[in-house]
């Protein structure tokens, strides 16, 4: 871990976490559009109590702030990379349910779709810096789109949307704690931090 | 019934009161469940009408629902509040405004504060300020959004006017602000005016009793009693004697 401690690593993991922080901002605010104008075409109550969805993976997580830097980057690709699928499906059905009637929505869905990779590519270089490999995606092909009715698929595209939503907070916290020059990535914070 | 988190992310709080008094002894009972668990809420020695809770999780999309029922010797009623857990995050105020005078600049005011106490952790959750300020003499706030530091100079505000000032905080990515600051007052730093010397005074004293020549009204030289810098005591000399020499030739 020896090139992760080094002045120059310090400073891109700095540089990184910065904007990283400053891209789960952008796409924070973009998920957060991009929910109304979700609830308004499909048709569905903003208020609407979804069930966890399977395989949508959930930013809720206890004991969060003893986690330790790789745990948070670990999670969080895993999150990421899972989005960047579920985001995906939803853009095709919305093609195949709509076409190009609604070019705001596919639009929409496609610029938060290309920010969730961009946002996975960012961790996948902070984790090379703290001398990890990312973990491989090949191998393994992502999950098939269960077989939903139209009503269920809209409503699942809304608990895509507001795990989302949550994750990018989240994300933004993960990585300032990653700036804490107390925190390096192996080590958990003291008993003391604990909530 | 409310609920606010104002030490995010350790947990929040529930306090309650009846809007009317029922002179009789009442009993409340508060249930807490965030999803399929039953959360305890901790109730505050003072005041008695409080509970808290530890957030056992974070990010979680499940909502809060959180139940008050109040009991005495003629029934019961309860209400009920669901909510987000980012929904009732709000901070309290910022603490220790202070704001003071530049010296010679007659339009700025340096505004600095501190975190609120009670926010546990500024370095990971770190807050986003909101300033507004106004001279006393006007009713229209300006306002200025800073998204870090605890300072800031205001840069125009008018010469010579008491401003009042406050500020506000809100977590930088959720929640709502939090009440304004208790108000500070100050006034931009202002150039002292000039006067004359005692002699000079004196001089122009004497002058005015044999003459008729008075200094026009808006012409104010220098004031008695003033405190003034080397440089405008030479002028207040210099004003003086010419104001003599032209009340002589006038006798």
């Amino acid at each position: 871990m020896a090139a992760a401690d080094s002045p120059s690593a310090a400073l891109r993991r700095r540089d990184l976490c910065s904007r990283g922080i400053r891209l789960a901002g952008k796409m924070r605010s973009d998920v957060i559009d991009l929910l109304d104008t979700y609830v308004e075409r499909q048709g569905l109550d903003a208020s609407a109590s979804v069930a966890a969805v399977e395989g949508v993976p959930a930013a809720a997580v206890e004991r969060w702030d003893e986690q330790t830097g790789t745990q948070r980057l670990l999670e969080n690709l895993a999150a990421y990379r899972a989005f960047r699928v579920l985001l995906s499906q939803m853009l095709e059905e919305h093609r195949e349910q709509l076409g190009e009637a609604d070019a705001a929505l596919g639009r929409a869905l496609a610029s938060v779709l290309l920010q969730v990779s961009a946002f996975a590519y960012h961790l996948e270089e902070l984790l090379r810096l703290e001398s990890r490999s990312p973990p491989s995606e090949e191998g393994a092909p992502p999950p098939p789109a269960p077989h939903l009715g139209l009503f269920e698929r809209k409503l699942r595209g809304l608990g895509v949307l507001r795990e989302l939503a949550q994750w990018a907070v989240r994300s933004a916290r993960d990585l300032r704690q990653l700036t804490k020059p107390s925190l390096g990535s192996g080590s958990a914070p003291s008993r003391a931090e604990s909530p | 019934l409310m609920c606010r988190s104002n030490n995010y992310p350790k947990g929040f709080y529930c306090s309650w009161h009846l809007p009317t008094p029922t002179y009789i002894p009442n009993f409340f009972n508060i249930s807490v469940i965030h999803g399929m668990r039953e959360m305890v809420c901790e109730k505050d020695i003072f005041p008695k009408n409080r509970c808290h809770i530890k957030y056992l999780q974070l990010f979680s999309t499940v909502k809060y629902k959180v139940t008050l029922t109040v009991t005495n010797a003629l029934g019961k009623n309860s209400t009920t509040l669901t909510f987000d857990e980012f929904a009732i995050v709000k901070p309290d105020p910022p603490e220790s405004v202070v704001a003071k005078p530049v010296p010679n600049n007659p339009r700025r005011l340096e505004v600095s504060w501190q975190n609120p106490s009670s926010w546990p952790d500024p370095e990971s959750f770190p807050l986003k300020f909101f300033l507004r300020y106004r001279p006393l003499i006007l009713d229209q706030w300006q306002h200025v959004e800073l998204s870090d530091g605890t300072s800031h100079t205001i840069t125009d505000a008018y010469a010579g006017k008491e401003y009042i000032i406050q500020v506000a905080a809100k977590d930088n990515d959720i929640g709502t602000w939090s009440d304004w600051s208790v108000a500070v007052h100050a006034t931009p730093w202002t150039e002292e005016p000039k006067h004359l010397t005692t002699e000079a005074q004196v001089t122009e004293t004497t002058s005015a009793s044999t003459s008729s020549f008075m200094p026009p009204p808006t012409t104010k030289i220098c004031d008695k009693g003033a405190v003034v810098g080397s440089g405008a005591v030479a002028v207040c000399w210099t004003a003086g004697l010419v104001l003599a020499a032209y009340g002589v030739l006038f006798i």
